[in-house]
């Protein structure tokens, strides 16, 4: 499933908190713009991985490189520098200033952007996600499927070769996530190399060319969404599918059983592992 | 009266001087920096012992001590400051005390404690007259004036530049612009290198307007202090109001009474501190 070039590599990653085991001699690649979903239980350490990947957690051992060159060391505004471009389960936008604004200083800081090819850049961006009309209203007075539209526009904005999506559609209405999954198969037609981690599965296996699913801090199943999510292994985590259901497929209302479905409706910002 | 307020609007534009580097480290960084009033009077001290040396009029010593200070200022928030910003609130409150009461020294030992001013010839003791009653300092306006251009100068370069927007930005959540790309302590060391320049812009002004002395720092850091709770948090403008409105407090008191000068600008802080403590025009978040 990988192109020829890897763009960003693990390599045998390891991390523990007090006893917990996050990731273990975790390695894997992705591709020059390959888009990668990655699903899993609740503290499965997906989130941590984003951390290992974005800077701001430490891995006990292991390497992270993006396009051959060592991100270790690196703080996560180098990282961001370098390409690495990240959003957040919760929204963390710029509150007191404008959706333009707040793009702005993305592109030039993060693309190093100056003068007119940021406004630019920013202009584009904010088209792009859907933010037109809200341009220059204070990015605290947005709703919720606007600041998740603002956390990718910024990270975007920083012209990223990865983009790292924690859980965008959580919390978002089924037309909802249909938008912004129009968004990011857009920014992929880009170019740009996606890692996405969600609770909504259907969203992952519409817009994803691979799909691992992560557990324990090991990598249980890597391939196509379809196969991985027909994997017994797989399955196995997710209690309450029978061989040959997909009923995950299908968002998560159906799947009340499951532990995917409960993740995705009990509210998907409460994870942090 | 007439002319107690406008002396006062006159002295508030002093005021204004010293509280907005403190209005502006407070908003940016949640520092209350102690030792600000003690550099301005740092600035005031350098500028007096380089006037005599290099033999040029004290008006262009503002070209010179300004940049050093901002510089200066750069630095200090780079090695003092920035390590003791995780520590809590607490930390940096101790860190720059230490740094007000080493300067006080260190001015004591270099300079004794006799008070020095700038002397700038003519425009110190020149004035016109609006009436018979009130007559304007030239010296006194062009302090104000100046108050107000960096007032607003800060304020547009906030809203309007490249760099400005990014100390909003950091102001606003230091990590989130940290995931965009930019170095908060970077940017941290600019919002102090502008507060150090505006407070030894204060500094030199006092020093030509009056005198000062090695240890009267904290007198000032407490007038700033009260000019920026009075305008509310993280408000220039306020903090612009509030600078204003202690400085009619103090020649209001003056005319008065001579002794109710220096108390007058205590009484109104004590007074909107308990009916108003947020402030005139409180921010929720910061610049």
């Amino acid at each position: 499933m990988e192109s020829a070039r890897p763009l960003l590599e693990l390599k045998s990653i390891s991390k523990r908190f007090s006893g917990v085991i996050v990731a273990d001699d975790l390695s894997f690649t992705v591709g020059v713009g390959e888009s990668l979903g990655i699903v899993g239980p609740n503290g499965a350490g997906k989130t941590t991985l984003f951390g290992m990947i974005g800077g701001d957690i430490k891995a006990d051992r292991g390497e992270v490189r993006l396009d051959t060159r060592l991100l270790n060391g690196m703080d996560s505004a180098e990282r961001a520098r370098a390409g690495i471009g990240r959003t957040y389960q919760v929204p963390r936008s710029f509150e007191q200033m404008t959706v333009f604004e707040n793009v702005l200083v993305a592109a030039q800081h993060g693309a190093g952007l100056r003068g007119r090819s940021a406004h630019e850049m920013a202009q584009g961006v904010i088209s792009a996600t859907g933010l037109q009309r809200s341009i220059n209203r204070p990015a605290g007075r947005l709703g919720l499927l606007d600041r998740k539209r603002l956390e990718l526009a910024k990270a975007l904005a920083t012209s990223p070769k990865v983009l790292l999506l924690d859980e965008v559609a959580g919390g978002l209405t089924d037309p909802e996530v249909d938008e912004l999954i129009g968004v990011v198969s857009e920014s992929r037609g880009a170019g740009v190399s996606i890692i996405w981690i969600e609770h909504v599965v259907r969203a992952l296996v519409e817009t994803m060319e691979r799909l691992i699913c992560f557990a324990g801090g090991r990598i249980v199943g890597d391939g196509r969404p379809l196969d991985v999510l027909a994997m017994d292994a797989v399955r196995e985590l997710f209690l309450g599918s029978e061989p040959g259901d997909e009923r995950y497929l299908h968002g998560p209302k159906p799947m009340t059983g499951g532990v995917e479905g409960a993740k995705a409706g009990d509210g998907s910002e409460t994870e942090h592992g | 009266m007439l002319n107690a307020i406008i002396q006062g609007i006159l002295l508030g534009g002093l005021v204004v001087l010293f509280a907005c580097g403190l209005s502006l480290l407070f908003g940016v960084m949640g520092v209350i920096n102690l030792a600000h009033g003690d550099i301005a009077v740092a600035a005031a001290y350098v500028a007096v012992a380089i006037v005599p040396v290099l033999h040029i009029p004290a008006i262009w010593i503002f070209a010179i001590v300004v940049p050093l200070f901002m510089v200066a200022g750069y630095i200090v928030q780079r090695l003092l400051i920035q390590p003791s910003l995780n520590s809590g609130p607490l930390t940096t409150l101790l860190v720059t005390f230490g740094l007000s009461v080493i300067i006080e020294n260190l001015l004591l030992e270099i300079f004794s404690a006799n008070s020095h001013s700038l002397a700038i010839g003519s425009l110190a003791s020149s004035a016109f007259k609006l009436s018979s009653q009130i007559s304007i300092a030239y010296l006194s306006l062009l302090i104000l004036v100046v108050s107000i251009v960096v007032v607003a100068g800060v304020q547009l370069g906030l809203y309007r530049t490249r760099t400005g927007r990014i100390i909003r930005a950091v102001a606003d959540d230091r990590e989130a612009a940290e995931l965009i790309g930019a170095d908060y302590r970077h940017i941290f060391g600019i919002a102090a290198g502008l507060a150090f320049g505006t407070v030894a812009l204060a500094g030199l002004s006092l020093a030509m307007y009056s005198q000062v002395d090695p240890s009267s720092g904290p007198d000032y850091l407490i007038f700033g202090f009260e000019a920026v709770v009075i305008g509310g948090l993280g408000s220039l403008w306020g903090t612009f109001a509030g600078g204003i409105v202690l400085g009619i407090a103090t020649t209001i008191g003056l005319f008065l009474s001579a002794n109710f000068g220096a108390l007058a600008p205590h009484i109104v802080f004590l007074l909107v501190l308990a009916l108003r403590p947020q402030g005139f025009f409180p921010k929720k978040v910061a610049v």
